[in-house]
């Protein structure tokens, strides 16, 4: 039953390619907002958008490294270019355009008339400022995004620390930047749309030996990081009060679209009920519902477009008529074998009991997508569709729980009533995976394979998987930047050595028996490595690649995708979201588009 | 506090962890773990004795340093002092709860004992004391966000319990910066309350049961036999003598609640969505970020030791037969 509900729901998609397409073109033009009926369509100006956030920790971009800061540095500050509304591809921010020489190694900034908070023009000597501050300032957490994943030229010390003063941008004349990398690399706006590289004004905390160190910042960084940021972004900083709120008003010398609302205000609050009631109490305008409150069935789904996003309304809860926005988003939830511990037809065999289908809709309430690839559909060399096509070649019983198959797997293995094989499946604790777990379990009964649960902290886990000891796990990858190799990294055999400090995840894939498959994984990333200019060609070819590593995956059934994230954003009908949210997430959105009815 | 170390250090606990979650990045968790002071720049672990002399020495000058996990960067002490109003006055208002009320009712029903009115006080009392914090908690916010919606479908009259008398939120703590001015005074109050009575209950049930025996205790006893003898007044002998005598149990009960303050508050200032110094103390725990359990549990240490100070004092105010010269 809920199996067909989850291939109809694909059936439809590829149905309506061409549809979809018309549907994308309305959410752009930004008539379509989720399930409004009636009342006001042409945008009003006032009034305060009430957010919920977990607790802040500092509004300086180039050291915020958690979401809840991120969500307020985001009104803030502008970087050179942005994801609008969280989506996955980069646009000018505060660039007016970008070029690049005939090797892709100096890209060239040219700015747009802007102003900061404090009433300064942003200039190209701010952007060398501000890049410096991300390589350099003693409190910049993303200095190996620039100097290593982009790779912008820069001198290190004998210790191997960056130089300060030697990093390659320069500023040619006042709207003029230049940025010189040390090799072609095709996500470099990507990266650079994180907020950590927003611009502030030069000089705001000095040099960077003015500014402290983390643990004993100077009174000016202070300032700057808690009590008065200043950025070029929409909104401008109005106040902070550590653990209850904070508040950014309406900068009306914005450079793009003013502010159509006059404050956001972010009340801290960190339960999930605690929050719902919070919403309930119509102190939020656009909130999450935790799962144990969300009922599948009050979902009333208008739209879906092509990026799979659904619009509609929810309710009525306590009274109310809600609207709805589920958007995916670029990351990847999977279980995962060490190879070391588990045989392969183990692995198969848990490959074929698993319906990630069934689990995504029933599990999971729908709040999920069901995942094929480790790399997200989004960002899936071709799109949302090419995906799910690819993702019906899938080997494992795509949609359904085969136990049958599992069987016959371990029985060509030896194994039998009297043989069974001990799986421990380690999970960190959620309530989700653990009912994963249980069922998991129960049908790998069938298939002669005894399995034992072990919930566990995170902490716990990752020790264990550094180790060297876990059989089966549970883990997650979010994208840093939306493009495959950032997933398939994770797929790079050197990449999953356990002990290695450096391993993203702990498979230890092709580590004793070279398999054939791990060597095509190894093989396929460093023709990626090999070949990341940003140019068309360059990335047919990497395309090409990520695809063999998916299927490389498939074959030795190392990681086993479950699920997409997907975030539902409930509002009240008086507020309007012109823009539906793309994957990167409403944490990425900048509020300058939304309004209420006054 | 070298437990607290221990526990928080040598145990599974991983503080980096605790900050990357789900999305273990090598590069980040190296930077992290360098900017906490775990390794040296080369990558190297810094021994746990250095770690544990470095912590000693913070406590003991009084240097909290900055927190690890839960707001990375903001000193200890701003994260506390940012914190512990909205707690103390949520615990002021639970005991002054269990006080104004407990402690009238538990002596009245010691004072008419086997009525029909002590057995209404004291099975309220018992039901008070039952009734789990976490579940009340629940119920009273769901309650008291959506009262428009319930008490429309209820009575069909839609009754605010935001708007009532002041205007308040439900959820969250109330701003508590200006005190002096009477309607923020009462809006703070009302708005505290329900969390208040909640985490309050079942000191109140305890007060009463507590305060109704004391006073059953002393009423029996000789002396009052003799004051009645003595022909004094009904008003006098509960005054005088009953009620001082009875109170003398119930002060360590009272002082007691002052560790409400520091554990029972955690589930209520969750359900409320209060950001007090329980949950502050528990998330710090729970995420091993060392600097700022230590430098809450040092002050919590320093509190309760004050507490227990005061309650001797409070001793010998009570009872005259308690003193510290020695006759």
């Amino acid at each position: 039953m809920t199996d067909n509900t989850g291939l109809s729901r694909r059936g439809f998609l590829k149905a309506t390619g061409g549809a979809a397409a018309a549907v994308s073109v309305a959410g752009c033009i930004g008539s379509d907002d989720g399930g409004d009926s009636g009342g006001s369509q042409t945008p009003q100006k006032g009034g305060t958008l009430q957010l919920i956030n977990s607790t802040m920790s500092t509004f300086d971009p180039v050291a915020a490294d958690d979401t809840a800061s991120g969500r307020v540095i985001q009104q803030l500050h502008d970087p050179l270019v942005n994801y609008p509304h969280g989506e996955v591809e980069v646009k000018n921010l505060l660039a007016k355009s970008v070029e690049t020489n005939e090797d892709k190694t100096v890209y060239t900034f040219t700015l747009k008339d802007a102003t900061f908070h404090n009433g300064d023009p942003v200039t190209a000597s701010d952007v060398v400022y501000s890049l410096e501050r991300v390589a350099g300032s003693p409190h910049s957490v993303r200095s190996d995004f620039i100097l290593n994943s982009i790779g912008v030229t820069h001198d290190t010390d004998g210790d191997g620390n960056y130089q300060s003063g030697s990093l390659g941008v320069t500023a040619v004349d006042e709207k003029t930047v230049e940025m010189e990398i040390e090799q072609p690399f095709h996500a470099v706006l990507e990266v650079l749309a994180y907020s950590a590289f927003a611009i502030v004004p030069e000089g705001i905390v000095g040099s960077l030996s003015d500014e402290g160190s983390p643990d004993s910042p100077s009174s000016q960084y202070e300032e700057f990081a808690t009590k008065q940021p200043v950025g070029a972004g929409p909104f401008q900083f109005d106040h902070w009060e550590l653990q209850t709120e904070a508040a950014v008003n309406r900068f009306d010398d914005y450079h793009g679209e003013v502010a159509k609302v006059d404050d956001v205000l972010w009340h801290v609050i960190e339960d999930d009920s605690a929050a719902f009631n919070k919403a309930m109490g119509g102190e939020a305008d656009i909130f999450e519902i935790p799962t144990a409150k969300f009922e599948k069935n009050s979902v009333s789904e208008d739209k879906t477009d092509d990026k799979n996003r659904v619009t509609g309304s929810y309710g009525p809860v306590r009274g109310k008529t809600l609207d709805y926005l589920k958007y995916p988003e670029v990351g990847t939830y999977y279980i995962a074998f060490n190879e070391q511990n588990v045989i392969k037809p183990v692995r198969q065999a848990v490959a074929y009991v698993f319906n990630q289908d069934d689990f995504v809709e029933n599990t999971m309430k729908g709040r999920a997508d069901p995942a094929y690839h480790l790399t997200p559909e989004l960002i899936y060399p071709g799109g949302t569709e090419a995906a799910q096509k690819h993702a019906e070649q899938y080997p494992y019983s795509p949609g359904e729980s085969d136990i049958e198959s599992a069987k016959q797997v371990m029985q060509d293995a030896g194994f039998g009533p009297d043989n069974r094989y001990q799986l421990e499946f380690t999970h960190y604790e959620s309530d989700t995976y653990s009912k994963l777990a249980k069922q998991l379990q129960q049908q790998l009964q069938g298939a002669f394979i005894d399995l034992s649960i072990n919930q566990s902290k995170f902490q716990t886990l990752l020790q264990r998987g550094e180790n060297g000891r876990n059989e089966l796990y549970s883990l997650g990858w979010i994208a840093d930047w939306p493009r495959p190799d950032n997933f398939m990294k994770l797929l790079y055999p050197p990449n999953t050595v356990t002990g290695d400090p450096a391993s993203y995840t702990y498979l230890d894939w092709g580590q004793t028996d070279q398999s054939s498959a791990a060597g095509a994984a190894r093989t396929a990333f460093e023709t990626v490595e090999s070949n990341l200019t940003p140019t068309q060609e360059a990335q047919d070819t990497r395309n090409a690649e990520y695809v063999k590593m998916e299927e490389a995956n498939w074959e030795d059934a190392m990681i086993i995708p479950t699920h997409h994230s997907v975030t539902e954003l409930f509002s009240y009908q008086d507020v309007h979201i012109p823009d539906k949210i793309g994957g990167m997430g409403f944490s990425r959105n900048k509020c300058n588009t939304i309004w209420k009815e006054q | 506090m070298s437990a607290v170390f221990l526990i928080l250090r040598a145990g599974p606990l991983d503080p980096v962890a605790a900050i990357l979650g789900q999305k273990q990045d090598p590069v980040m968790a190296h930077q992290i773990r360098l900017q906490l002071g775990i390794i040296r720049p080369d990558g190297s672990p810094v021994p746990l004795w250095e770690q544990y002399l470095e912590f000693m020495h913070g406590l003991i000058t009084l240097n909290f340093g900055q927190s690890w996990v839960i707001s990375r960067g903001t000193p200890v002490m701003d994260l506390i002092v940012a914190r512990a109003p909205v707690t103390i006055w949520l615990g002021f208002w639970s005991v002054m709860i269990a006080l104004l009320i407990g402690i009238p009712l538990g002596f009245y029903a010691g004072l008419n004992p086997n009525t029909s009115s002590d057995y209404l006080a004291s099975f309220g009392g018992i039901v008070w004391r039952a009734m789990p914090n976490f579940w009340l908690a629940i119920i009273l916010s769901s309650v008291l966000v959506s009262s428009q919606f319930f008490t429309e479908s209820l009575f069909g009259v839609a009754l605010s319990w935001r708007e009532w008398l002041w205007d308040t939120g439900v959820i969250g703590g109330p701003p508590l910066d200006n005190l002096a001015d009477p309607e923020q005074l009462f809006a703070a109050i009302k708005w505290i309350m329900p969390a208040a009575i909640v985490l309050g209950s079942s000191s109140m049930g305890n007060e009463m049961r507590i305060g109704r025996t004391a006073v059953l205790e002393t009423i029996n006893s000789n002396y009052v036999e003799t004051a009645r003898a003595k022909g004094l007044s009904g008003r006098i002998i509960v005054w005088k003598h009953v009620f001082r005598n009875a109170l003398i149990p119930l002060v360590p009960i009272i002082s007691g609640e002052a560790f409400l303050l520091v554990g029972g508050s955690v589930l209520v200032e969750l359900v409320f969505g209060i950001n007090g110094l329980g949950k502050l103390t528990f998330d710090a725990i729970n995420s091993a970020d060392l600097t700022m359990a230590g430098g809450i549990l040092f002050i919590f240490a320093v509190f309760l030791q004050v507490m227990n100070i005061i309650q001797d004092f409070l001793y010998t105010l009570i009872d005259p037969r308690i003193g510290y010269e020695q006759s």
